[in-house]
């Protein structure tokens, strides 16, 4: 039905003439036009960040460090913005480190059991070892182990876990299904964990994926310090509830610090200008508004004092004279409200004001029962949008750790829709809880992850049955941190490093110097063996094949995909593969050529006659792409995706592309192309 | 220029030449593959690779002595690039102390030397067992779906054709790999990204066959009292021409990354270089030969 109404159409006679037989053609090569001209212009404005970034980081290249931070700061945003849509480098080309962790969920099986016996162990221990030979999970591994060992076991024996309803009386399907989702959480337990170490460590860019049911690919570019990371990602998870340092004992501290680091002269006036902050700083009020509370009850919060102010003591910065570097390091000290917090840093001064903590003399004067730590998320930003942390006064002993924590979940208050986060404890940890929370009524009280404080509410009351609700938070985001620490508190089960490969900026900056060497070498030498050829159609082909590296940069930074050395080996590979497709075309027009047609002729049916030649060629190519994509990693991965970039983009050129130039040539200008 | 232009080589009548070459290709490689076997690199087999610079002028062998040793096992030294060594050791240190052990141990028994760690890779036993499996069930998968879908597109005959070439290619690369490991100065070990060089390789094989194979099928079409040795004769010189320009510009940019394309890709772009001298050869010297073999069976089978 359809067919025969086009076919009509095709052949009303009063169509348009350039949709019949227009002498020049080119009118009708409109539409190709228009794609070729948006292809180059989309893949233009997708390269446009990387020119950007490139032209960003050269010009950077020639400061020195001092106007390069200026710089820096003057552009934030625009550099930051190039940066994170540019054309991404693959560890290989940038250094970096690409890591394969394996949470290992068989302990898991183990750690969960309420009463183990020897049946158990044994079918555990053969359980892991089985599944580490065939991919089966071990979830499944085990209960098959159990059920050879006794056909009418009862898994529920084992197991008990009252909030999902695991008891006694479950059945076995019931409790496998627990177990699956209980392994599954501890990966994704373990990548949130290991996600808040690596933005800890301040890595730009770092991706945490995950990778089938047990395995978390991270990847960090450029490291500097391989060793602290491999410790970073292994090391279990520490989570505590400590109590604060008094405020008053934490401003002496402040001064004291400031004093040691005070160039001898002005040493009296640091010591005044903190005081101002102090004297406002001591009346306690909540900070940020959170409170710990029993039960349902709320507590209204006033979270609207956001710190954005820069005022520091001013220790002549305009006079030559030496500076106080702890006081040029830190945005503000002992910030107004706020008793529990020492003082204020940007997130690339916290590592400067770490060290000059450190410092034998500093550390003297921190008390041995306080510690300063930073707080784990942003409390505010600076005017130009730099992420400002507080430096917290915590006691150094834990009131109580993480293993405590039952449970942990994000409630919404049924009149206000806030927030919340609800905690239980076991009875042990319930009756400590209770002890602490009454004793610190009006205090803080700080849940310290890693040596990082993510939390620290006040205590609005005594919290006796266990069952304790974190009240005034800014947002359903933040409930939902506080949990996912809450619970991670004791990472559930063991993680190992099972890939680990670690390449220097030194070798990137050489593998990225051999590849572009290589494709421009190879694009070179292929143009001009190509128009030593071909002649005229050869210079047609080469047109072509320029554009064609284009688009598949353009495709590459469009499709966010990155850029490894595999992936320029695929790029200079496709160079020389690309041309195929106009080979094909140009021996055909030749053949036709030599057949007696003319060059009109013969140039359109040697384009038909190459097509199915061309697609059947390139269609297998694509599938090995397809292939390599689905099982590589990360380097093999970008190979892949060059090489299919690649073909796609070479049909365009070499078929569409060249074709358009050719009808331009021949039709519209009357040329004698020549074709070797 | 046109160099294949008239071309009319009787590629056919004579390809008991092209047996008897890859024959002795194919025993040679079969021979050192089940003698000396393939060097698997440690993606494959599990271990550390540690990659020092800064080490100019000292000897593999010598350090090689030197780390015996300290690190517990055989560990293999090889030079790396222009200046640099490779450590490969498969004992199961932790990276740290690996990369400890072997900047301490050069540092103290060669004088002057500073080196400095520029790649480490480190993959546990278990993880090379995942990619080992991985590669094969890539391997694997790319023949099958290649046969399905020339299965699809040409006659059985072809698929065979196609696939006997591509078996051809890869056993002889892989052969290569094996009689070569150890003689050349750069590494030739089996590892991920030699295997996507060996499906590249599948690829371009076919691409190559599938080009003269489409010019049979269109050949046949038009020519049908011809008889097929002479028509799949015609064919292949018909695409020389372009066989010859495609595989020369192909093999120009391998060579590049070859030479310029840093020591990190030689293993991957050796074996595209190999492949795609291999590859061309086998279009013309296997895949067709033997669909024209399987014809005359049928018609002798038919008569």
């Amino acid at each position: 039905m359809s067919i025969a109404q086009v076919r009509l159409g095709a052949t009303v006679p009063d169509l348009p003439r350039h949709f019949t037989n227009n002498p020049t053609l080119m009118k009708g090569n409109g539409f190709k036009v228009f794609t070729t001209i948006a292809f180059l212009g989309l893949c233009l404005w997708s390269l446009f960040p990387s020119f950007q970034s490139f032209y960003y980081s050269q010009k950077m290249s020639d400061m020195t460090a001092e106007e390069q931070a200026a710089y820096m700061d003057e552009n934030r945003q625009n550099i930051q913005q190039a940066r994170s849509e540019s054309l991404k480098l693959g560890l290989d080309l940038l250094g970096g480190m690409h890591v394969t962790l394996e949470v290992q969920t068989g302990q898991l099986i183990g750690q969960l059991a309420t009463n183990r016996d020897s049946t158990f162990d044994a079918a555990l221990k053969e359980a892991i070892d089985r599944s580490e030979a065939a991919e089966t999970p071990v979830v499944t591994a085990f209960v098959q182990e159990m059920e050879e060992r006794d056909p009418n076991i009862r898994l529920s024996r084992y197991f008990r876990d009252e909030d999902d309803g695991i008891t006694r009386r479950s059945e076995n399907d019931q409790v496998v299904s627990w177990l699956r989702d209980q392994a599954d959480e501890a990966v994704t337990r373990g990548m949130e964990i290991v996600r808040n170490r690596v933005d800890r460590y301040g890595v730009t860019e770092p991706s945490i994926q995950r990778k089938d049911d047990r395995q978390i690919v991270v990847e960090l570019p450029g490291i500097d310090d391989p060793d602290r990371i491999r410790e970073l990602l292994k090391g279990t998870a520490q989570l505590e509830f400590r109590l604060m340092a008094e405020p008053a004992r934490l401003q002496q501290v402040a001064q004291r610090l400031i004093q040691y680091y005070e160039p001898s002269d002005s040493a009296l006036a640091a010591a005044q200008t903190s005081t101002v902050d102090t004297a406002a700083a001591a009346d306690g009020a909540s900070e940020e508004g959170t409170a710990l509370t029993d039960g349902t009850q709320l507590t209204e919060a006033d979270t609207s004092e956001q710190g954005t102010s820069l005022t520091g003591p001013d220790t002549g910065s305009d006079a030559a004279g030496p500076s106080n570097p702890l006081v040029e390091a830190v945005q503000q000290f002992l910030p107004q409200g706020r008793p529990v917090t020492i003082a204020w840093a940007t997130a690339q001064d916290t590592s400067t004001i770490n060290s000059l903590m450190a410092d034998p003399g500093a550390a003297r004067i921190i008390p041995g029962d306080i510690e300063l730590l930073w707080s784990a998320a942003p409390v505010a930003s600076t005017q130009n949008g730099q992420e400002i942390y507080s430096l917290l006064g915590v006691k150094r002993q834990a009131e109580l750790t993480g293993d405590v924590v039952v449970d942990a979940s994000v409630e919404f208050s049924q009149q206000t829709n806030e927030p919340s986060v609800s905690m239980t404890m076991n009875a042990e940890g319930a009756r400590i809880w209770s002890r602490i929370t009454g004793a610190n009524v009006g205090k803080q009280v700080s849940i310290v992850l890693d040596r990082y404080v993510v939390s620290w509410p006040n205590i609005n009351e005594k919290i006796a049955g266990g069952r304790t609700s974190i009240t005034g938070l800014e947002s359903r985001q933040e409930a939902q941190d506080i949990v996912t620490v809450l619970k991670s508190g004791a990472l559930p089960a063991p993680v190992d490093i099972v890939e680990e490969r670690t390449v220097g900026p030194s070798l990137g900056e050489a593998s990225i110097r051999a590849g572009f060497i290589s494709v421009v070498v190879g694009l070179l030498l292929v143009a001009l063996f190509m128009i030593m050829y071909y002649r005229t159609a050869g210079i047609v082909a080469d047109v072509a094949l320029l554009l064609n590296v284009i688009l598949i940069f353009g495709v590459l930074a469009g499709f966010n995909a990155t850029l490894t050395l595999p992936g320029i080996a695929g790029i200079v590979l496709t160079i020389g593969m690309a041309v195929d497709a106009n080979v094909l075309i140009f021996d055909r027009i030749r053949e036709e050529q030599n057949a007696g047609k003319t060059l009109r002729a013969s140039v359109s049916s040697g384009y038909e006659k190459a097509l199915s030649a061309i697609l059947d060629a390139n269609i297998t190519t694509f599938f090995v792409g397809v292939i390599l994509y689905s099982f590589g990693v990360g380097p093999i991965q970008g190979f892949a995706v060059t090489l299919m970039a690649g073909i796609l983009s070479s049909l365009f050129t070499a078929i569409v592309v060249t074709r358009l130039i050719f009808d331009y040539m021949i039709l519209e200008r009357q040329m004698k192309v020549s074709y070797g | 220029m046109r160099i294949f232009e008239e071309a009319s080589y009787s590629f056919i009548p004579n390809r008991r030449i092209g047996y008897i070459i890859s024959s002795i290709l194919l025993l040679l490689s079969i021979g050192s593959l089940s003698t000396r076997g393939l060097q698997m690199g440690i993606d494959f087999r599990g271990g550390i690779e540690i990659v020092v610079e800064n080490v100019e002028g000292l000897e593999a062998t010598d350090v090689r002595a030197a780390l015996a040793a300290p690190l517990g096992s055989d560990p293999e030294v090889k030079t790396f690039g222009e200046t640099g060594l490779l450590v490969r050791t498969s004992t199961e240190l932790a990276t740290t102390e690996a990369e400890e052990l072997v900047i301490s141990t050069i540092e103290s028994e060669f004088a002057g030397a500073q080196p400095q760690i520029v790649k480490t890779d480190n993959v546990g036993p278990r993880f090379a067992e995942e990619l080992k499996r991985g590669a094969l069930y890539a391997v694997m998968g790319a023949l099958a779906i290649i046969f399905l879908y020339i299965l699809i597109r040409f006659e059985w005959r072809y698929s065979m054709g196609a696939v006997a070439a591509l078996v051809h290619d890869v056993t002889i690369t892989l052969g290569l790999f094996s009689i070569l490991a150890g003689l050349v100065p750069f590494s030739l070990q089996l590892d991920q990204s030699v295997i996507a060089a060996f499906l590249t390789i599948v690829g371009y094989s076919l691409n190559d066959t599938v080009v003269v194979f489409d010019r049979v099928r269109e050949v046949s079409n038009m020519l049908k009292t011809e008889k097929f040795d002479v028509i799949v004769n015609r064919s292949i010189n018909n695409t020389l021409s372009r066989t010859v320009v495609t595989s020369t510009t192909t093999l120009i940019v391998v060579t590049i990354l070859f030479f310029f394309g840093g020591e990190v890709l030689k293993g991957f772009s050796f074996a595209l270089i190999v492949g795609v001298i291999i590859g061309t050869y086998s279009s013309i010297f296997v895949a067709s030969p033997v669909l024209v073999e399987l014809r005359h069976r049928i018609e002798k089978a038919a008569a």
